[in-house]
């Protein structure tokens, strides 16, 4: 898989929690053009084709941008907040995964322009069905805006 | 006048008199008169007969109308006194006018007694008047003085000048100083008893006195002992009849003890604030830290949570061959604890979210909400036989979004717990404890022993098990929250298998 044509870029600090989203997502196929990316720093440069991606081209843009909001580094809500504010990468449906319940995570990101917010299930199953149907939903339904 | 006019007349001659006498009737005037001619007479009826004018004639064979004059003017001067005589010279007509007598009338123009009498009568009344006017004024300045001279306040007067012209004898009381001390002095040297922190303040105080009235001053002085003392002063100017200022009167209190008292609320109230600023500085940091421990609790208890569910379900799934039934049962268990215990962080987030969550108090119906609840019980359910029965009229003043969560978790709890019964009643009234409403729900269900009355509304207290009735134990301590976040009080009754109520005040 060429960095060029990823369909779906997910950022998420922790392998574990990443193992487990793209295990959900591979039971439905939706894996198989994937890039991980372990904090928001990063997210970016692939996105803008800067620092270790900066090879990337900058056309290629992933259909699906699943992010975590607790990171590292720059956080979820700040890596939204450049999405949508740059012409290239605005119209990328962003999908926020989180642990978090908290009313003010949400309605943050809502402010910022996200597409759709998980709060992650502690059920697994639940999990699976919940990123499968945004995913399916993103990737397969979807048109992105030409 | 109604009453007769008593005349003494003083004549030798009877017919002198009935010839005045008959003036007099002429004239319709009413009156009584008596004749007497000796001056023992004469001072006899002044007493008895008490004229109220006397008749003379110059003079008689034993007395003359000079002596009774002078008689009358020492004894009571306030009885006109006319002289009505045959013959009376010029000299001696101005001698008994200065000494006193009212007028004269000549016997043999007696058509002028009628208009003299009058004069005379006229002339006394407003005499008498002007006297009973005095004295009242006399009176009225007496009672004045008693009062000014009683009161526990200062009085001062000063005139144009500044000169104290009088003070209250309670300035030795108030301030130790003697009234002589004061009296006559000018306000300039007396302003060296006023604490020069506020001489300015006195002084255009004073000055606009004559502009604006009353004037009202809060000042230091020195008492006579030497203390400080804080005097409250209120200034009015005196006018005269055109408005020109002539002076100003001064009520001055001491105020040293309010001024203590003052300054000792002031301090307790500083204190008292800042007492506030730091404890709600306190509970801000408090609530910061609870919100972002509530934050960490949701996010980080959860994260690990469902990772062992998740690699538990991808053990089931990619390693079943390899799992016996009791391995398989295991795997589940761990799921089904990792669930039940995210449940639990779910419902502890909703509790102190509670707590958190700003509240706004509007007019809410409890008994249209209590409606609606139990329809949408009994949709859960349909084959239950429950009936409900709600009071109308529960309208408080509350948050609508928290007590409708009291309402669900108290007509949940009646739902649940009457479920083992083939048929229940659950009621929501309104009864008084203390003049002040006190609202109900009420159930025939399973109950509780009241010894565990205590634990109802601990956190994650349970009286049952979670076979027999499911649940968090978070419901009753939710409902007690939000009723103490209302300044209410919740309270319950029960008994086993008889059933459960519980009220509370908002």
């Amino acid at each position: 898989m060429s960095l060029d044509e990823v369909e779906i870029l997910l950022v998420e600090d922790n392998p574990t929690d990443a193992e487990l989203t793209i295990r959900a997502l591979r039971k439905n196929n939706l894996a198989n053009k994937l890039v991980w990316v372990k904090d928001g720093a990063e997210a970016l440069d692939f996105l803008f084709a800067t620092g270790a991606y900066s090879e990337r081209n900058m056309e290629g843009l992933p259909r699906l941008i699943l992010l975590d909001l607790r990171m590292p580094k720059v956080d979820g809500l700040e890596v939204l907040q450049r999405i949508k504010a740059d012409e290239r990468t605005m119209k990328i449906p962003v999908v926020v995964l989180t642990s978090s319940k908290e009313d003010r995570d949400i309605v943050e990101s809502y402010k910022l322009g996200v597409n759709s917010y998980v709060s992650k299930p502690v059920e697994f199953d639940e999990f699976t069905e919940a990123v499968s149907t945004l995913g399916l939903y993103w990737i397969l339904l979807n048109k992105p805006p030409e | 006048m109604n009453e007769k006019t008593k005349i003494l007349i003083l004549e030798d001659v009877p017919l002198d008199a009935e010839l005045m006498e008959h003036e007099l009737y002429r004239e319709k005037l009413q009156f009584e008169s008596l004749r007497v001619e000796t001056r023992e007479d004469f001072i006899n009826e002044l007493e008895n007969f008490k004229p109220d004018l006397i008749l003379a004639d110059h003079s008689l064979p034993k007395f003359d109308g000079l002596s009774a004059l002078k008689i009358v003017e020492k004894k009571c001067p306030q009885i006109p006194f006319i002289f009505v005589s045959g013959k009376i010279g010029e000299e001696f007509a101005v001698e008994v006018l200065r000494e006193g007598a009212t007028d004269y009338v000549l016997k043999n123009n007696l058509s002028k007694l009628v208009p003299a009498v009058e004069r005379a009568l006229k002339e006394a009344n407003e005499q008498i008047e002007l006297k009973m006017a005095e004295e009242a004024l006399r009176n009225r300045e007496e009672q004045l003085r008693m009062i000014t001279d009683n009161m526990l306040d200062v009085v001062a007067q000063i005139d144009g000048d500044g000169t104290l012209q009088y003070v209250s004898p309670s300035v030795k009381t108030n301030l130790g100083y003697e009234p002589e001390y004061i009296l006559g002095k000018s306000i300039s040297e007396l302003l060296n008893l006023i604490n020069s922190d506020d001489l300015e303040k006195v002084k255009s105080t004073f000055r606009a006195v004559d502009r604006s009235s009353p004037n009202k001053l809060e000042f230091r002085c020195q008492h006579a002992d030497g203390h400080n003392m804080w005097l409250e002063s209120i200034g009015n100017p005196l006018l005269d009849d055109e408005g020109k200022i002539i002076g100003a009167i001064f009520a001055i209190r001491d105020i040293t003890e309010r001024k203590k008292a003052e300054k000792e609320l002031k301090k307790y109230h500083e204190q008292l604030e800042k007492m506030v600023e730091a404890r709600t500085a306190e509970l801000e940091a408090i609530n910061k830290e609870l919100e972002s421990f509530s934050f960490s609790v949701s996010h980080d208890l959860r994260a690990p949570l469902r990772r062992i569910d998740g690699f538990s379900q991808a053990l089931l799934e990619d390693h079943e061959d390899k799992l016996d039934p009791q391995g398989k049962d295991y795997l589940n268990r761990v799921r089904l604890s990792a669930q039940r215990m995210a449940e639990l962080i779910d419902d502890m987030l909703k509790l102190s979210r509670l707590t958190r969550s700003e509240m706004h108090r509007e007019k809410v119906d409890l008994s249209e909400m209590a409606d609606t609840i139990a329809k949408e019980l009994q949709n859960t359910q349909p084959e239950r036989q429950v009936e409900f029965l709600i009071e109308d009229g529960a309208i408080v003043n509350g948050d609508a979004r928290l007590l409708r969560a009291t309402l669900e978790n108290l007509f949940n709890n009646a739902w649940k717990f009457t479920s083992k019964h083939p048929s229940a009643r659950i009621e929501f009234g309104i009864t008084e404890y203390n003049g002040k409403p006190v609202y109900f729900v009420k159930d025939d269900g399973s109950g509780f022993d009241m010894k565990d009355v205590d634990k109802l509304f601990k956190p994650f207290q349970r009286l049952h098990t979670s076979d027999e009735f499911a649940g968090s134990g978070i419901g009753l301590a939710t409902v007690q929250r939000i009723i103490h976040r209302h300044g209410g009080l919740v309270w319950a009754e029960g008994e086993l298998e008889k059933g459960a109520t519980f009220y509370f005040t908002i």
